[in-house]
Order: C-alpha cells, then sequence, then structure tokens
C-alpha cells in the first residue's frame, strides 16, 4: 500500500524498553519499522493484548529519533491501561501501534517560545523543544519550560522535560495549576531584562502560589513571543485567561477521551467558537482563542 | 481522493469462497463495515484498504447538518463502549457536493445511511440520492438511541416502521436494508412490520440502551442521560436478537453487535446472519476485516463447503 510517510500507520511490536522515571511516570521506548515524518504535538495509540481494556490509548509522541526510528511515549501511571503498561514483562508483549496521528503544533518563527505543561502534558513539549532548537538553538532564539506535577516527587528530571544539553530554561512546579505562574515568572523575567541568564537545572519551587504577579505589558506586535500549553483543562483555561490579557499566541493540546483516533467515530468532539471539532483529526492542538473554555 | 497514489491490491475477490448474495446485493465477503463506524469510507484509508469489505456502511446523514450531543460522546465501560454521538454529520446539501465524489474510489459495495426526525425526512434523503450509482442502496437506521427525536421513536413502533419503510420503498428502487433496534419487547413485531413495508434486507442491531454515572459529579456521564453501548460485551445478546430476527422473517438479515473475532462472525453465521456488521472493533483493531477473511476462508475449507453461504442457517431451530 503507497502511503505518505506523515499519513497514520499500523504497526504491531514489542517495546524496546521500558523505563521507570520516578513513582507515577515511566517512559515506553519502540524502534519503528519505518522511517516517518512526525511533528511535535502528533499522537499515538497503543494497545496491547496485555492490557485490560477495550480501546487503544492515545499518547502524544515524547520523543522522536528520526535517525534512530526511536519513538517514546511518557505514560503517567493514573488508570488500569496505564498502570498494566508498567508492568516488569510489558516489553515482551506486542503493542499495536498507529501513528502519526492528529495534527501537532505550528512552530512559528519568534524570540521567545515559552512551552507550559502540567503532569504528563509535559509529554509533548520535550519533543517540540527538541524541534525549536534544532531549527536555531544558537541563540537566535530561547525556549523557555514551565512544568507542574501533582506532588514534588512527581516532578520529572531536567532531561526527561527537555533535550539533554539544550540551552533552555527549566523550572518546574509542585502543582500542575502553578506551571502557569512559573510561565508568568518567566514571561515577567524576559520582558523585564532580567531573564538573560541560561539555565539548564531544574528548579524544584513549593511555594508557588505567591509568584510574582506584576508584569510588564507585552508588546508582542512583532510576534516575538510564542506561548505552547499541554496539561489539565483548568491549566490550560487559566493559561488561554492569561495570554489573552498579555496579547500572546497560545496553542494548546487538548486531551479527550478518544475512540478510534483517526475521526471514524467523532467521540472527541471538542466545542469551539467555530462549531465542534474533533481533536482525533483537527487537533489536539488549537489555536487557545478558538476554544469554548467553559464548555 | 487521489485514486493513483492508493494503488491497492483487492483481495478477497477471487476464489476465496466468501462470496454471497444479500438480497438484491452480492458482495464479495460478509463483512460490513458498520454505520457509524467507518466515517464516510475515508478514515482508515491509510492503514486499510477498503476494498477488502464486503459492504462500507456510510455514516448516517439527514437532510440538514447536525453538530452532535454537546458533552461527553464516548466512554468506555465494562469492556465495552457508551456511546451519545447524536447522528452529527454534515447534512444532505454537503454530502452530496463533498462525500459522493469521493464514494467512486471506494471498491466495495456502498451503503447510505438514512436517518431523520420525521419520516418525510427519510423520503427526502432517499429521493436526492437515489440519482447516483455510487450508492449501491440505502439502510434506514430507525434505531439510534442519541437524539430525542425520530431514532427509538420510530424503531420501536411496529406501524410507523411499516409506514416509514413503505414510503421509502416508493420513493426509490435501490435497495433497502433496515436496521433496527434491540430495545424492544418484542424483535419479531418490528422485523415483520419493516419486511411489511418493503424491507429487502434486516440489519440487526443497533446499540443497547446504556448509561454510566460520573462517581465524582454524581451525575449522568452523558448530557443525553442514555447511551448506545456496544463492543463484545453485547455480543451473546446481539446474537439472541440475531437468532429471532432470522426466525421472524424470509428477508436476509445482518447480523451484528459486539462481533470482536473470527469466532463471533461464525456464530452470528450460523444462527442465519447472510452478512455480519463489524463496529467497535474497527476502533480497536483497525485492520480486522483482514484477519477475520482470512479466517473465514480457512472455515470455508474446512468445512468441505464451496461457499460460505452452504454454512449459514444451521442451528436456526
Amino acid at each position: 500500500m503507497l502511503r505518505g510517510t506523515n499519513e497514520p500507520h499500523l504497526y504491531r511490536i514489542t517495546p524496546e524498553s521500558v523505563e521507570q522515571l520516578n513513582s507515577r511516570f515511566y517512559r515506553m521506548n519502540f524502534i519503528l519499522p519505518e522511517q516517518l515524518s512526525i511533528n511535535p504535538g502528533q499522537f499515538v495509540t497503543i494497545k496491547s493484548e496485555k492490557v485490560p481494556v477495550l480501546l487503544p490509548r492515545p499518547f502524544c509522541v515524547h520523543r522522536w529519533e528520526p535517525e534512530t526510528r526511536r519513538l517514546s511515549l511518557l505514560i503517567e501511571a493514573r488508570g488500569t491501561a496505564t498502570d498494566t503498561f508498567r508492568e516488569p514483562d510489558i516489553a515482551r508483549h506486542p503493542f499495536q501501534i498507529l501513528i502519526p496521528l492528529g495534527h501537532g503544533f505550528k512552530v512559528k518563527p519568534a524570540k521567545y517560545h515559552f512551552l507550559v505543561g502540567g503532569g504528563c502534558g509535559v509529554a509533548p513539549l520535550h519533543f517540540l523543544a527538541d524541534e525549536l532548537m534544532r531549527g536555531g538553538g544558537d541563540g537566535a532564539h530561547r525556549v523557555f519550560l514551565a512544568a507542574g506535577f501533582r506532588e514534588s516527587a512527581d516532578a520529572l528530571a531536567p532531561e526527561t522535560l527537555a533535550p539533554q544539553g539544550a540551552a533552555i530554561t527549566i523550572n518546574v512546579a509542585c502543582n500542575p495549576f502553578t506551571a502557569v505562574d512559573l510561565f508568568r515568572e518567566q514571561l515577567d523575567s524576559v520582558l523585564s531584562g532580567r531573564g538573560q541568564r541560561e539555565c539548564s537545572a531544574a528548579t524544584i519551587s513549593k511555594g508557588c502560589g505567591d509568584a510574582a504577579t506584576a508584569m510588564v505589558a507585552a508588546d508582542n506586535a512583532a510576534n516575538e513571543i510564542q506561548v505552547y500549553g499541554c496539561g489539565p483543562h483548568p491549566m490550560l483555561k487559566r493559561l488561554a485567561a492569561l495570554c489573552a490579557e498579555k496579547g500572546l499566541p497560545l496553542q494548546v493540546s487538548l486531551e479527550r477521551i478518544m475512540g478510534c483516533g483517526m475521526g471514524a467515530c467523532q467521540g472527541c468532539s471538542c466545542g469551539t467558537k467555530k462549531g465542534p471539532v474533533l481533536l482525533c483529526s483537527e487537533g489536539p492542538v488549537l489555536d487557545a482563542t478558538v476554544v469554548n473554555w467553559d464548555e | 481522493m487521489n485514486s493513483d497514489k492508493f494503488k491497492f491490491q483487492t483481495r478477497l475477490a477471487g476464489p476465496s469462497g466468501l462470496s454471497c448474495k444479500l438480497g438484491p446485493l452480492t458482495l464479495k465477503n460478509p463483512l460490513i463495515a458498520a454505520s457509524g463506524t467507518y466515517a464516510f469510507g475515508e478514515a482508515y484509508r491509510s492503514v486499510l484498504d477498503p476494498s477488502v469489505w464486503g459492504a462500507i456502511t456510510l455514516k448516517s446523514i439527514t437532510p440538514e447538518p447536525r453538530p452532535g450531543n454537546s458533552g461527553r460522546r464516548i466512554q468506555e465501560c465494562h469492556g465495552g463502549l457508551l456511546n451519545s454521538i447524536g447522528l452529527a454529520n454534515p447534512g444532505l446539501d454537503e454530502f452530496e457536493k463533498t462525500i459522493i465524489p469521493q464514494l467512486a474510489d471506494l471498491d466495495t459495495v456502498v451503503i447510505a445511511s438514512l436517518a431523520g426526525s420525521a419520516t418525510s425526512d427519510y423520503v427526502k434523503l432517499a429521493d436526492a440520492l437515489q440519482q447516483y450509482a455510487v450508492i449501491d442502496a440505502f439502510e434506514l437506521n430507525l434505531s439510534c438511541p442519541n437524539v430525542r427525536e425520530g431514532g427509538l421513536a420510530f424503531g420501536a413502533d411496529p406501524e410507523k416502521i411499516e409506514t416509514l419503510v413503505g414510503q421509502v420503498r416508493r420513493a426509490t428502487a435501490k435497495p433497502l436494508l433496515v436496521k433496527l433496534t434491540p430495545n424492544v419487547t418484542s424483535i419479531a413485531d418490528t422485523v415483520r412490520a419493516a419486511e411489511t413495508g418493503g424491507a429487502d434486507v434486516i440489519v440487526m442491531c443497533n446499540t443497547f440502551l446504556g448509561m454510566d454515572i460520573d462517581l465524582n459529579t454524581g451525575r449522568p456521564v452523558f448530557n443525553n442521560i442514555y447511551a448506545g453501548f456496544s463492543g463484545p460485551p453485547v455480543f451473546p445478546i446481539a446474537l439472541r436478537c440475531v437468532h429471532q430476527t432470522v426466525a421472524a422473517t424470509k428477508l436476509p438479515v445482518v447480523g451484528m453487535g459486539g462481533v470482536s473475532a473470527l469466532e463471533d462472525v461464525q456464530k452470528m453465521i450460523l444462527v442465519g446472519a447472510s452478512a455480519v456488521g463489524l463496529g467497535t472493533i474497527n476502533f480497536v483493531c483497525p485492520d480486522a476485516p483482514i484477519q477475520i477473511c482470512d479466517g473465514l476462508a480457512q472455515w470455508v475449507k474446512d468445512k468441505g463447503a464451496t461457499s460460505i453461504q452452504d454454512l449459514t442457517r444451521l442451528v436456526t431451530g
């Protein structure tokens, strides 16, 4: 069957490895049999006979190495399927993988890129950061990552959140919600000219609630700033409100229960100002200004 | 759709013994993609050659566009799937304008599924679509559980079924499949009503009415409260419904409901189904029909039969 490398492919392969990252997160790695064209923010669905659920489960691509065809998924253990995926013998079982699915982030030229993730919503941001650094990590632009997790013990290490060695400013909070506060701090720092220090080490910040709220109004007429978000709906809603207030462009990766992942079942409908859209085929990344956040 | 881009190998059209008659229709094999699980035939193209199907039933269309239901639309539950899609579809005009031109690429029998809120809606759709040769047959969806008007209101009332089918019958010469609900007291009554009205084929069955509660809110998961339940858990109930349907009519029957594996297809055929619909399994395993067709061909061979049709109606008594 002739098909483009950016069209969905169906494979049945066993994981190359499963890495436990902490008590909540693990990383599942596969070597795909073919070279595919995958963009940050696109997702896959996976299913295994070993896992006692019906529907394949969707995960954003966490890492993709085209040269080695190595695909990594970041998985948070929070249910029947994701708990089973991390069982010790899981790597011996074949998985059905449907990849690549949906539309990812549109990477636009900007001086500052802010990536904001909550919980397992940080998954696609590693891939996105990688893409952004490949496209000019030589000082032409800067990348900031703000990440929040339910508990400090869940917080992922910097090398899990972003490509190793990349000149990315990373701040980690103990709550998905406060990732937005960290972003606000980063933004404030940049806009006030205080954010020139590169930092590759994570800062675990526990008292994020009192984050700085004063910020210089952003003049983003030249599209110097792009913001990308992925995480729990309340976090993204808060991020969208902040970006709307500051006039900053924001792309969000949204989550819904999915059936087919390919636009057939119409189960992942999301209300927007343009009418309902299917997140699997028209998303999962949408412009934040079109989303009906209160639906 | 660029047909040159998709040089599909037409499988199973040859001597596998799977060709079967379904009333006026001839299918290359007995597997039919169920309406609502296959969009308009294009959704899985990159992972499955649509020509592997005996037939594809398109998503139901209504005269006017429908956005579908708001709120949560699907929920996995007890190994099955609850859905409350609500007949989301682009409407007749858009269907004619953008979907019909793509159907010529589907190298299989194409069945258009018609739905509405009133008998006149079904007649209007059949009348408008009668002219298109790419549509081989109509399926009347008289059983959608997820809309407030039409749907079950038709499908549970034998008199309304007979009237509606009769009126559509007079509007079109195309083969008419009538998809009925299992959510009735007497399946035989609704099946006979469809037969009297002029149906060529009975499709049994649509989803089973179910519901779920969100324990965090204490409220129903779905805005419509009730939803259609499908997937592997409903198979034994659907098999019983198909058995009762076959006993109630001389028309050919498409059996569906929870069919997920070769064994399920075999059982449907053994209770008298002339063809078998695959629905929810398409979401789970998009290439399921390939594996099932291979298994069916081997089954025909193992039984010493020349055609899969020889294996139907063995245990209908």
